[in-house]
């Protein structure tokens, strides 16, 4: 069986006025049709790199070192311009965080919509999407402009654009980041729905542990342009392998220590400019030795999960902080 | 930024090595500005010297670029005239750019009828006709270099004002003027501390513009008559009496017209180089 | 007895309305009454455009009231900002615009300083480089420019600027929304730490429930414009007197939201009855014709008919 979206030791670089930047320093996924994967990463981890690489919507000044990225055993690197842009249009959907950017602004909601449909697009087809994503009173939507709408709305609309023909794969890149809590719920639960209904696979990328956690069955964590851990929510949730999960989950307010303060990660998010050579997690892990800064880590498949540190079974056994 | 903290050479170097284009604007700029400086000193004659050799004669030995009417070598007084035109369209565009950055600031961060009224007035500025208001200001005044000036400052006034309050109304908003507003910080302190730097960018692109028009400007009035008076020269007002014999003698045209479109021509590269490095779209900044 | 150190009495606000043909007025707080002392800090929570940032604005005097009062120490809040200089200061949501890109750092963190004159101008340095150690920075970054260092590192020095004159009251504006989840515990200590060392009052404006509870002592809830609910943290969070803030809880919590469905907001201010009763399963015939105020019940303050019973459930 070929699967959905399969990523092999994938490289990107951007070049920067200020010097190259590695964003994906060797990253390998697989997702089966009908999964939900979420990816979990602060800025600059690279997972928004990893969404935009899904449909090669990397920018100009990035690049590809090595590896490869494949959609249905196509490689978006293949070149082949045709197969990519048939890939994007029937196979990929794209919700990004700002709903306003994926809406034409000039443009009527219901006008957008029956373009993101096709040629057989019809009054009615327009109507039944809106009533998809939960925009139904459908008349009075169809007619506003992006503008009109509330930021919920707007997003719903864009929701809309995104499985207008039914894809097999969704990527949503911090689709709710804009949104107030309660709304993001609302959104995130459309998506989840929307999957469900048509058999699509979720990727979801976003900053929240458990925001991720709860709608996605997999979570993938990234850290320095590498996933660090990978393994089913409930796993992830029980036990933890990588430090950096660990810190991540106990370090949001909610998860306070004993002494009823805030247990941050010490010290800055990386910016690698060169293929890591030990462990990017290291200058701020309480679990560093030697080994960590000299030997790159590589992915370990354990029972229940895959993870990306040298002392992953130690903090695995390990029931609290270092 | 790096204008300001790397000092001025390495950075220009730097911004014509990634910007093709501009830096042969920049380039041709900067060799037309050196030619106007040092034009007084190079031994190319006297501008003004009548009878140099004989009337409207060919390019020679001893007069390059030929001689006009009165007998006068054409390659002195050209660039005579090129230095005319930048010295008036430069000082008149620098002083504009100052008065429109100060009026577009205070516009911008003063808002309310203090805003509407400063663009009301820009508008109806705006709606003028250049050619005809430069016109209008040399019949007021006397025609000459002044009333050019005035007439060229009056023209560009609006580019300044307008581009000025709208960068500075995107800046008003932003933390670090809100936060000196609530420590205490008065109107002048806002404005030269937090708005001015910050509009500068947009400022010096709209400077190359405005040179630009100012030397068209300027030729425009010239060779109308009402700019710079004989004898001396700009290049206007060499375009002027040389296309009265443009069929006998189309060397006293041709390369003044050349140097002008030249001038014009270097100052729009580099603007638009300048438009370039400053545009957020593009992701590049002056930092 | 000191007064406190800001008290809002009664206090509206409107914004005039941007559509053209529609000379009316949008009306973003009305009648919110309530006090922050020295030393406390009030946590205020809300959805995007409950009013939250212009309450804040109105406590710092950077908009007028249109109808009730502000008081900063017992008096009327001067109409000229430069009178209470140094004793105001705000930290705002983005880092990328919290400083000056055209100065060093350093300047910009003494700017409150220098607006003061509080200091002679030689100490103004070693006032810096203490002021940048007290947010965990080093002195040194005081020669640096913003695009130089992190989001978390800004927003430190925008800490270090609202903090170096010593204020009396500082409004914290979604000062941590935009940073990185390890970062934001990292400021978060720092703000809490600051807070209990300097003892200045602040209002903590924030729509994240779990940030608001950790460093705020107490908490006021909005919704529409109206003070919907006030209780210490530690009330608030184990027993929520209203439903709306209920559901603000359970959003963290993460339980039973499927009792609420937020049909989003109507425009108008002065309904006849309870502005949340639409959205509201606890709503009864009551809560549609009258308007609920906030009374005094239990620990805290709540806007809601059957405060009692919510607070029960």
């Amino acid at each position: 069986m070929t699967s959905l979206l399969d990523v092999r030791d994938l490289v990107v670089v951007y070049d920067t006025p200020r010097g190259r930047v590695v964003a994906l320093d060797g990253v390998s996924l697989d997702l089966e049709a009908g999964e939900t994967l979420g990816i979990v990463g602060e800025s600059g981890s690279g997972k928004s790199t990893l969404g935009l690489a899904i449909g090669q919507l990397l920018p100009w000044n990035s690049r590809r070192l090595s590896g490869d990225l494949s959609v249905l055993d196509l490689s978006v690197f293949g070149g082949d311009d045709e197969r990519l842009r048939r890939l994007r249009r029937d196979v990929l959907g794209f919700v990004f965080q700002n709903p306003m950017t994926a809406l034409d602004p000039t443009m009527r909601i219901g006008r957008q919509l029956a373009r993101a449909i096709g040629p057989r697009a019809t009054r009615d087809s327009v109507r039944a999407l809106l009533s998809r994503v939960g925009l139904a009173g459908a008349g009075r939507i169809e007619q506003s402009f992006p503008h009109e709408l509330s930021g919920g709305m707007a997003q719903r609309a864009a929701i809309g654009m995104a499985i207008a023909r039914n894809p097999r794969l969704i990527v949503a890149d911090e689709p709710t980041a804009s949104l107030d809590a309660w709304l993001r719920d609302q959104i995130l639960e459309l998506l989840i729905s929307m999957c469900s209904a048509t058999g699509a696979s979720l990727v979801l990328l976003s900053h929240d542990l458990h925001v991720v956690s709860r709608y996605c069955r997999h979570v993938a964590v990234m850290y320095g342009g590498r996933i660090v851990e990978y393994a089913q929510r409930e796993t992830l949730f029980r036990r933890q392998a990588h430090p950096y999960t660990r810190a991540l989950l106990e370090s949001a307010p909610g998860a306070e220590g004993p002494d009823g303060r805030l247990r941050p990660i010490q010290g800055l998010p990386p910016v690698i400019t060169e293929s890591s050579r030990g462990c990017a997690f290291a200058p701020r892990c309480g679990w560093m030795k030697d080994l960590c800064n000299d030997v790159r880590p590589e992915m370990q498949l354990t029972r229940d999960r895959s993870v990306l540190c040298h002392r992953a079974e130690e903090v695995l056994a390990c029931r609290s902080g270092a | 930024m790096s204008l300001i903290v790397r000092g001025p050479f390495a950075s220009i170097l730097d911004f014509a090595r990634r910007d093709r284009l501009s830096g042969i604007g920049a380039v041709l700029l900067a060799s037309l500005v050196l030619l106007g400086l040092i034009g007084p000193v190079l031994p190319l004659g006297d501008a003004e010297e009548i009878g140099v050799g004989p009337r409207l004669a060919a390019p020679a030995a001893d007069w390059l670029l030929g001689t006009d009417e009165l007998g006068r070598s054409a390659l002195p007084r050209i660039v005579e005239g090129l230095r005319a035109t930048f010295l008036l369209a430069s000082m008149a565009v620098i002083l504009t750019g100052i008065l429109g950055t100060l009026v577009g600031l205070t516009a911008a961060y003063a808002g309310g009828i203090v805003d509407v009224a400063i663009m009301r007035l820009v508008d109806v500025l705006f709606a003028f006709p250049p050619l005809l208001l430069a016109i209008l200001i040399a019949a007021v005044l006397e025609p000459g270099g002044t009333s050019a000036i005035i007439a060229i400052s009056l023209i560009t006034l609006p580019l300044f004002v307008r581009v000025v309050r709208a960068v500075a109304l995107s800046i008003v908003e932003r933390s670090y003027v809100i936060a000196a507003e609530v420590s205490g910080a008065g109107f002048l302190r806002v404005i030269v501390f937090h708005l001015l730097p910050n509009v500068l960018g947009a400022v010096i692109v709209q400077l190359t513009y405005a040179l630009s028009i100012g030397m068209l400007v300027e030729s425009e009035l010239s060779f109308l008559g009402l700019g710079v008076q004989p004898p001396d020269a700009s290049l206007g007002s060499l375009l002027r009496l040389g296309s009265v014999y443009l069929t006998a003698a189309p060397w006293l045209v041709f390369p003044a017209g050349l140097l002008l479109a030249a001038a014009i021509l270097s100052v729009n590269l580099l603007g638009d180089g300048l438009r370039d490095l400053m545009d957020p779209l593009r992701g590049r900044s002056l930092r | 007895m000191k007064p406190p150190v800001i008290y809002l009495g009664g206090v509206s606000a409107t914004y005039a309305s941007r559509r053209l043909r529609d000379s009316g007025s949008i009306r973003a707080v009305s009648g919110v009454t309530l006090a922050i002392e020295r030393g406390r800090t009030l946590g205020l929570v809300g959805e995007s455009g409950s009013g939250k940032t212009t309450l804040g604005k109105l406590c710092l005097g950077m908009m007028r009231p249109a109808g009730g009062f502000v008081q900063f120490n017992g008096e009327p809040l001067p109409r000229n900002r430069h009178r209470l200089r140094g004793s105001l200061a705000v930290v705002l949501q983005n880092p990328e615009w919290a400083l000056n890109p055209r100065l060093r750092v350093g300047v910009s963190v003494a700017e409150p300083l220098r607006i003061a004159r509080s200091l002679p101008s030689g100490d103004v340095p070693a006032t810096v480089a203490d002021m940048l150690a007290k947010v965990g920075l080093e002195p040194v970054l005081a020669n640096r420019y913003p695009h130089e260092l992190s989001g978390g590192q800004r927003q430190r020095l925008a800490i270090a600027r609202a903090l170096i004159t010593n204020p009396t009251f500082v409004v914290f504006d979604e000062a941590v929304s935009a940073l990185d989840v390890s970062i934001q515990s990292q400021v978060l200590n720092l703000i809490k730490d600051l807070q209990a060392s300097e003892g200045f009052a602040a209002l903590f404006i924030s729509h994240d429930i779990a940030v608001t509870r950790y460093v705020a002592h107490d908490i006021a809830v909005m919704y529409r414009g109206e003070l919907v609910e006030r209780a210490s943290a530690r009330t608030f969070y184990d027993k929520p007197r209203h439903p709306y803030s209920r559901a603000l809880r359970l959003t963290i919590a993460e339980r039973d939201r499927a009792a609420f469905t937020f049909r989003g907001q109507v425009e108008g201010g002065d309904a006849k009855g309870c502005l949340f009763s639409e959205n509201c399963p606890w709503a009864i015939e009551r809560c549609v014709v009258e308007k609920p105020v906030l009374r005094e019940i239990g620990e805290g303050h709540s806007a809601c008919h059957r405060a009692e019973d919510v607070g029960e459930a």
